[in-house]
This record gives C-alpha cells, sequence and structure tokens, in this order.
C-alpha cells in the first residue's frame, strides 16, 4: 500500500548517527510496506525515551505517550478501534522499569497487537544512567561504584505472563527484525519483540561488533517455540551466545477482543450515539 | 413518628447493625417501597471498611413533599446490634422508638421507647436466617401502617428484587417481613403513627448519585469505562457492567489507575467517549496521564468521588477535600474543566455535558463528586431527554477528513480548538504528543512555536460561557443572606432553607455545579447583593472559599466558614444554625472593592 519512501516522514531524525533505534525503524518501515497495510490504518503508540520518537518518523498515525505507558494507551486505542494495527514501541527502562507492571498485564491481556521494544541496557535519553536490563556489575553514571541488581529477564516474563508470541530481534540484523515484525503482526493476539540495540554515545560495552560475534539464530537451532517449557528454558539461557528469533508462539488462546460481542459487529468508533435510548435503564428506577 | 410543623409528614429511619447483615438492603427496601407510593425518599448510609462486623447504618428518610437531604434525627430506629443503640440513641426524636435485638441486649434500660424481638429466631422460621433484615423492615411497616398497604406494594418490590432467585425466596422474605409486622402488631404495641397513604403515581426515580452518573454517561454515548475499584467510585464500575453487554459499552478493569487513564486518553485519541472513576487516591494515580490529555488535547472525562483523606485516610467517608488537588494537579499549565455535581440529578445532566464539554474543547473534565452525592439515594424527576444533543465539537466526519489538505493537528486558530481526525480517516495522519509540538504535532522546543501552542490551549476556555457555568440560587434570592456551597452540599443547604424559612428566615443557596473555569461575573453579580454570606463545605481550610477569594475578591470571614471534616455530611441543621449564628453577629463580608468594579465595571 505505501512504500518505504513513502512511509518515510519529513521531520528531521534526532537521533544520534549510528544509533540503533534507526534499524528498528528501517525493520519497521520495511515491514508495513511489505504487509501492504494502509497507512491510514496503522497506529504507532511509543513510550518516552530516544526511541520515543519513532512515531514521528513515519507516515502512520502516531501517540508519543508517556514514560512507561504506551501499553495502555494503546489498548484503549485498541478497543476503541479495533481495525487499527497497533504497534507499541518501548524502550527497556520505559517497558521493563517503570511500566513493567503495564507490560506484565498487556501479557495475559492478550491483545492483538504487536510491541517492539528498544532494548539498549541503558537510560540513554538522561545521558547514560543504569537501566532494569543493565548487567549486574556495570559502571554507569548512577552506579558508579557497579550496579549492584540483577537484570530482568522480560522474554520469560512475557512467556510465563501469558504473551502468546514472545521474539527477541537485534537491530543490526534488519532483513531478520523486519521478518520478525511480518510474523509478530500476522499472529493473532500480543506478540512482544524484544530488540537488542547499540547505544553508540552510553553503551560502550555493548557495540554492534560485540553483539555481531554474540548473537545467534533460533532458526538455525532446533528450537521449539511450540513447547511452553522449553521456551521458559531458552529465554532463561544466559551463555555466551544470544539467540534471536522466536522463542514462543502458541495460537490456542483467544484474544481480548474476541471475547467482547460488544464490538462483534462494528468497532466501537463506529458505532452511532447520537441518541442513545436509555429508557430501559430508567425502568429500574422507578 | 414527627410531622415537621406545618403537617407534612417527614419522618426518617436508622437501621444499624454489624456489616454483613443486610441493613443497607434494609433501607435501600424501604426507600423503593416508599418511592413506589409516590412518596420522597432520601437515603444516607454511614459503613465502615469492613466486610463483616463492625458497624453499618442506613438512614431513610420518608416525606410527602419533596426533600433534599437527610435529617441529623430518626424517628425509628432499628438495632440489630447493642452497638446501633449505643450510636445512633440519641439521635432518635422524643417519641422516637427503637426496635432492638432481643438476643443482644438482655437488659433494655434506655430512655426512649423500646420493643425487642427476636430477629434472628424470626426470621430462621421464615426460612433462612438472613431474612432478619426483612424482619426489620415488617416491624417499621407496622409502626407507620395500619391498613397493610405498604405489604401489597413490597410483595411486588420483593418479587422484582429476589425474582430470579426463586418463588421460595421470595416468599421467605415476604413471610419475614409479615412475620415482623405481626409481631409488632399483636404486641399491641402503641406508637405515635403518621398515616402513610399511597400518593398519585409520579414520574420519579430512585438512584444514587453514581447510578445517575452511569446513566449520564450512557445517554452521552460513553463506549469505553476504564475503571480500578475505589470507595467510593466502585459502584459506577459495577453498575457500568452490567450495562454493558445491553448497551454496547466496553468496560475494564485495568492494573492500577495509571492504566485506567492512558486508556481512557487512548480511547479518546482513537475517536471514542471514553470515561474512568476513582477517589483521591487513584486520581493521584492518574495525575500523570492528566497533564498528557491535556498537552495532546484528547478529551476525557475523569469521575472523583471524594472521600476522607489524605492518604489511604477514612476510606468510606464523606469529605469534599480534593478541590485544590483536581483545579491544579499535573505540572505545567493547561485549562481543565472541574464540574461539582450538587444532587443525584444533575449528575446524569452533567455528566451528560461533560462528555460533550471534553470533545468540544478537546481537554479533560473532571466530574468530582463524594461519598455522600455517590452513594445516597434520593427521589428525582425522571430524566428529561428533550433538550440533551451529542456535540462532538472539530471531530471531523470521514466526508469531511476526505476533502482536507495539509492536515494539521494543533493548528493555531482564534478559538484555539483545532480540527480533529482520528486513526484510521484518510488525510490526518499525525502524532498525539505528550511532547509540546508544533501545528503539526512534531515535537518542538521554538520558543515562538511554544508560545504558540500555549496561548492556543489556554485561548478554548478563556471565553467559556458562564450562563454553562454559572452558579445557581435556590430559596429566595432576595434574602440578605446568602449561603455559598458547591458540590453535594448544596442538598443540606436546600433542607436548611425550610428549616430557617418556618422560623421566618429568608435565605438565599448560591450553589457552584462549576469551579472551573470559574465563573467570576456571574459570582460578583449574584455575591454583591447579599450583607451577609456563609460558606459552608466538607474540608478543614475552606477550598473553595479560597478559591472564591482568589478569583474575586469576596473574602468572606473566617467565622461564617462552617467547615466539617469528621466523615460525616454537613446536617441541614447546622447549616440553619450557622445562618443565624451570622445573622445574630452580623457578622459581614469583606470585599477588595477596587478588584471587584474593575471586573464589574469591565
Amino acid at each position: 500500500m505505501a512504500t518505504v519512501v513513502e512511509l518515510t516522514s519529513k521531520n528531521f531524525n534526532q537521533w544520534c548517527p549510528g544509533c540503533g533505534d534507526f534499524g528498528i525503524l528501517t525493520a519497521f518501515k520495511n515491514a508495513i510496506s511489505q504487509l501492504s497495510l494502509d497507512p491510514k490504518d496503522v497506529l504507532m503508540v511509543s513510550g518516552i525515551g530516544c526511541f520515543g520518537k519513532i512515531p514521528h518518523y513515519v507516515n502512520v498515525y502516531g501517540i508519543e505517550a508517556l514514560h512507561g505507558r504506551a501499553l495502555p494507551v494503546a489498548q484503549g486505542a485498541k478497543l476503541a478501534n479495533h481495525n487499527l494495527n497497533v504497534f507499541v514501541f518501548l524502550g527497556d527502562g520505559d517497558g521493563y522499569g517503570i511500566g513493567y507492571g503495564h507490560f506484565v498485564h498487556a501479557c495475559r491481556r492478550n491483545m492483538d497487537m504487536v510491541a517492539i521494544v528498544h532494548h539498549n541496557e541503558v537510560y540513554a535519553l538522561t545521558t547514560g544512567q543504569t537501566s532494569p536490563t543493565s548487567p549486574k556489575g556495570w559502571v554507569t553514571k548512577s552506579t558508579p561504584n557497579g550496579n549492584l541488581e540483577l537484570p530482568v529477564n522480560p522474554l520469560a516474563t512475557a512467556i510465563v505472563s501469558g504473551a502468546t508470541f514472545v521474539a527477541r530481534g537485534y537491530a543490526g540484523d534488519i532483513k531478520h527484525l523486519t521478518d520478525l515484525i511480518i510474523a509478530a503482526h500476522n499472529h493473532k493476539g500480543f506478540a512482544v519483540i524484544d530488540v537488542l540495540q547499540p547505544c553508540v554515545s552510553f553503551n560502550p560495552q555493548h557495540s554492534y561488533q560485540w553483539y555481531q560475534q554474540h548473537v545467534y539464530k533460533l532458526d538455525d537451532s532446533n528450537h521449539n517455540k511450540r513447547d511452553f517449557i522449553e521456551a521458559v528454558k531458552k529465554a532463561s539461557e544466559l551463555g555466551e551466545k544470544i539467540p534471536i528469533g522466536i522463542f514462543y508462539e502458541t495460537n490456542d488462546v483467544p484474544t481480548l477482543e474476541e471475547q467482547i460481542p460488544q464490538i462483534k459487529e462494528k468497532p466501537l468508533v463506529k458505532q452511532d450515539i447520537s441518541n442513545v435510548d436509555i429508557s430501559d435503564l430508567l425502568q429500574r428506577y422507578l | 413518628m414527627t410531622n415537621n410543623g406545618d403537617n407534612v409528614i417527614d419522618f426518617a429511619v436508622c437501621a444499624g447493625g454489624p456489616a454483613g447483615t443486610g441493613i443497607i438492603t434494609i433501607g435501600e427496601t424501604l426507600g423503593k417501597l416508599f418511592q413506589r407510593m409516590g412518596w420522597y425518599v432520601f437515603t444516607h448510609d454511614k459503613y465502615q471498611s469492613i466486610i463483616k462486623g463492625g458497624h453499618n447504618a442506613i438512614y431513610t428518610r420518608i416525606c410527602e413533599e419533596q426533600i433534599y437531604a437527610h435529617r441529623h434525627d430518626v424517628d425509628i430506629l432499628i438495632a440489630l446490634d447493642k452497638l446501633s443503640i449505643e450510636r445512633h440513641i440519641n439521635e432518635l426524636t422524643e417519641k422516637g422508638v427503637v426496635i432492638y435485638n432481643k438476643k443482644a441486649v438482655s437488659e433494655y434500660n434506655y430512655s426512649k421507647t423500646g420493643i425487642g424481638i427476636d430477629f434472628e429466631e424470626m426470621a430462621t422460621k421464615c426460612g433462612n436466617v438472613k431474612y432478619s433484615n426483612m424482619v426489620a423492615v415488617g416491624c417499621v411497616l407496622a409502626l407507620i401502617d395500619e391498613s397493610q398497604i405498604t405489604l401489597n406494594y413490597l410483595e411486588k418490590i420483593l418479587e422484582q428484587k429476589f425474582g430470579k432467585k426463586g418463588k421460595e425466596v421470595v416468599e421467605g422474605n415476604m413471610n419475614a417481613v409479615r412475620a415482623g409486622y405481626n409481631f409488632v402488631k399483636e404486641n399491641n404495641i402503641h406508637v405515635e403513627t403518621a398515616r402513610i397513604n399511597p400518593k398519585d403515581q409520579k414520574n420519579h426515580l430512585f438512584l444514587t448519585g453514581n447510578q445517575a452518573i452511569v446513566l449520564g454517561a450512557i445517554k452521552a454515548g460513553v463506549k469505553l469505562l476504564a475503571q480500578y475499584p475505589m470507595t467510593p467510585a466502585s459502584s459506577i464500575l459495577d453498575t457500568m457492567a452490567s450495562y454493558e453487554l445491553a448497551k454496547n459499552i466496553v468496560v475494564r478493569q485495568p492494573e492500577d489507575e495509571l492504566a485506567c487513564m492512558n486508556m481512557i486518553v487512548g480511547a479518546g485519541a482513537a475517536g471514542i467517549r471514553a470515561l474512568t472513576a476513582t477517589s483521591g487516591g487513584g486520581f493521584s494515580l492518574m495525575v500523570e496521564a492528566l497533564g498528557f490529555a491535556a498537552i495532546a488535547e484528547v478529551p476525557c472525562v475523569i469521575v472523583e468521588s471524594q472521600r476522607s483523606g489524605p492518604s489511604t485516610g477514612m476510606p468510606t467517608h464523606h469529605d469534599q477535600a480534593d478541590l485544590r488537588f483536581v483545579m491544579h494537579a499535573s505540572q505545567g499549565d493547561f485549562p481543565r474543566i472541574v464540574i461539582t455535581p450538587g444532587c443525584v440529578s444533575e449528575c446524569f445532566y452533567l455528566t451528560y455535558e461533560a462528555f460533550n464539554l471534553a470533545e468540544k474543547y478537546q481537554t479533560p473534565v473532571i466530574i468530582l463528586v463524594d461519598k455522600y452525592l455517590s452513594s445516597s439515594f434520593q427521589t428525582v424527576d425522571y430524566f428529561k431527554m428533550d433538550g440533551l444533543k451529542i456535540d462532538r465539537g472539530a471531530l471531523l466526519s470521514d466526508e469531511e477528513a476526505e476533502r482536507v489538505t495539509n492536515y494539521k493537528r494543533y493548528l493555531v486558530t482564534e478559538s484555539g480548538i483545532s480540527p480533529r481526525i482520528i486513526p484510521g480517516q484518510k488525510n490526518g495522519m499525525h502524532v498525539d504528543s505528550s511532547y509540546e509540538h508544533d501545528e503539526t504535532g512534531y515535537t518542538t522546543e521554538d520558543p515562538i512555536e511554544r508560545d504558540k501552542q500555549v496561548l492556543k490551549r489556554a485561548r478554548k476556555l478563556e471565553n467559556f460561557p458562564e450562563e454553562i457555568s454559572s452558579p445557581k440560587i435556590y430559596g429566595n434570592p432576595n434574602a440578605n443572606v446568602a449561603v455559598v456551597c458547591w458540590g453535594s452540599t448544596k442538598m443540606p443547604a436546600q433542607e436548611a432553607i425550610k428549616i430557617l424559612k418556618k422560623e421566618g428566615i429568608e435565605v438565599a443557596v448560591v450553589h457552584y455545579r462549576y469551579v472551573l473555569p470559574f465563573p467570576v461575573n456571574k459570582t460578583l453579580q449574584i455575591l454583591s447583593k447579599y450583607d451577609y454570606l456563609v460558606n459552608v463545605e466538607c474540608n478543614y481550610s475552606s477550598q473553595f472559599h479560597g478559591v472564591l477569594k482568589e478569583f474575586t475578591g469576596i473574602d468572606i470571614p473566617k467565622e461564617n466558614n462552617l467547615n466539617k471534616f469528621n466523615g460525616d455530611p454537613v446536617h441541614p441543621i447546622e447549616i440553619a444554625n450557622k445562618v443565624k449564628e451570622i445573622l445574630k453577629k452580623k457578622s459581614l463580608t469583606k470585599r477588595h472593592n477596587m478588584f471587584i468594579e474593575s471586573i464589574v465595571n469591565k
């Protein structure tokens, strides 16, 4: 429906040159184009962080919401109009720190949308503090003596919380990430893609070069994404190598929207409200 | 039984007992019964944040003429335990009667007439100990109705209430009522009774403020309610949920109030009318997204039902101390509308209006109610639908959107209001942003663009019509004393008018249904007429008076302020007494004249 060029907005991009966000942006536009989605029916909802500017760079509808709160905003929009193709953009601090509560509940809610998490292990927009995903011992501006806490495990959390599609991508492999976004969109239910991305300004430890050497594709192993326990184990793998690809997918769980008869015929936004009759309800109060 | 001096029958029943014994049902059942008979009813409940045990009470006031509030005293006290006698015996009128639980009170040695009855035994005989509350209802009816006519009405009500549970339950409840009725009659207990007759059938409704809010929202086309349970707002969630299938409304109970508020912002941005409701504590969590809605110019409606704070406070008790909070909550400057309905009817009409205003001005609208209004049942006129018209403001239709070129979501206009296109429509692609933005929605930190957008947003409410926000006057507008109040305090204030009238004192009540935008000119026109002003509100620091003073320079002396914050609503008699005190003291209100003249002469 739209080419990548048509999807590219004229807004000036404010990310640092070389930022991992560019890879995610490119993969997203590729996916929308390849999926032939009508741009007017695409809604991007982002939280706050460097990544949060992403809706401004794509010619679709967007909501740049609050830090950590993109998921409930996206859920409200999806309930209002479930014909929209909703893509939520989170950061690792945004989605796994301040917004982790919403993340867990979004998983069990299983609404048909895709959540893409920009995971760079650092708070970059505030110039380099620790994140809930920062490895233990890391020295950052806010942890000059080393991070004392363990990182969260978002993929295992997503799987055990009820997400029905859980994947990890890498911002440096745009083709692979494009395919993941397409698969996530085609999946019916809540799809999470945790995307590893370098932060060229504040995360010198994990550069493109480092990731290049450490990621491997699940497709190249014999991982069974339909097996819940195997998926949790795989998501908990803490080896030298980092798997990317689809960890878990199930089609056995109905989406929230499918279980709401009120929107079976038409989305809420298309329902006529010009003269709602409440006389039947008033009868009860006579 | 009292009649209030001019032969109007007006009596009140208090039923008290531990939580979990169906106390509230006693009041609701009596209320519904007399409502059906064409009488006017007002109930007001008092309960603890406990599911079983503790002390619950419900006051039911019944009158043959229109009433607006509870009374401070009662004529009949139903006491299911000893504590209820101790708590409420002093509220009994001189000739009042206590019907107490014989099992719980071994020795009755109180000054008022008392009838002991074993509620539980009698209920058990009728099939279930749970019917105790219906035995109590029967006792009350025996005291006020010789003809048994009330029993006929009650039978129908119980059929409607318990019909789903089967014939046995209906009959069991009704037998319990009869048992209580006959016991009081057979024991030949003579009480000075009032005659209860069915009146002409009236086109009245009997409901609570929260129920009226739900109906107003449904009438206004609400499509999503996202609410986290919190007393005293929870019944909005429960009531709306019970109608969700019938009215095609989606009701969600998300993980917290942060999610609720963000959800309705997302829903509003996607083009539907969405609502959330909470109390002060939940509103605290919503504040973050309130500012988001304001800067992104997303219409949304929030009900905040106040309870005693701060913090967890007294969760089931009445207070009006969140006014300043909702007026100022959130970082940054932005326009908002704060509506303070004064009675059950206004809950309906103003909730309806709130949705229109939210869309017209593309800004958050807060409906500020409180425990007293949220949970009190009131007899009101059947809601009039004629004047109600949906106004979706500058939201473009699909056809209009199709003709748009070069769309700018935050177009700077004279009114400050920009045309809205929503996702899914053609030609409107933009970002609704929590950042400051230029006309297109793109993030900006440019001082000129910033000025434009702050001023554009401010302009939206600068000329808000005062015909909408003007305070309403009750009582005698030409009196020399006026009671100033906002929100639910209107109800006892209207009763105070009646009390004072009987003593030959004329008074006006000036009630604010809107606090933001504050109706400055109307206030000056109205309040400048009175020699004496009495400000009544249920908080310690006279929050509304502060607002009044700030906007108009009208400075009501401290001694003219009636503040109550003990968890109970203000009683009509307290307002009447305050008015008398001020008239006696001749405590005048200060007016900062220069300030007033500059506005009045404008």
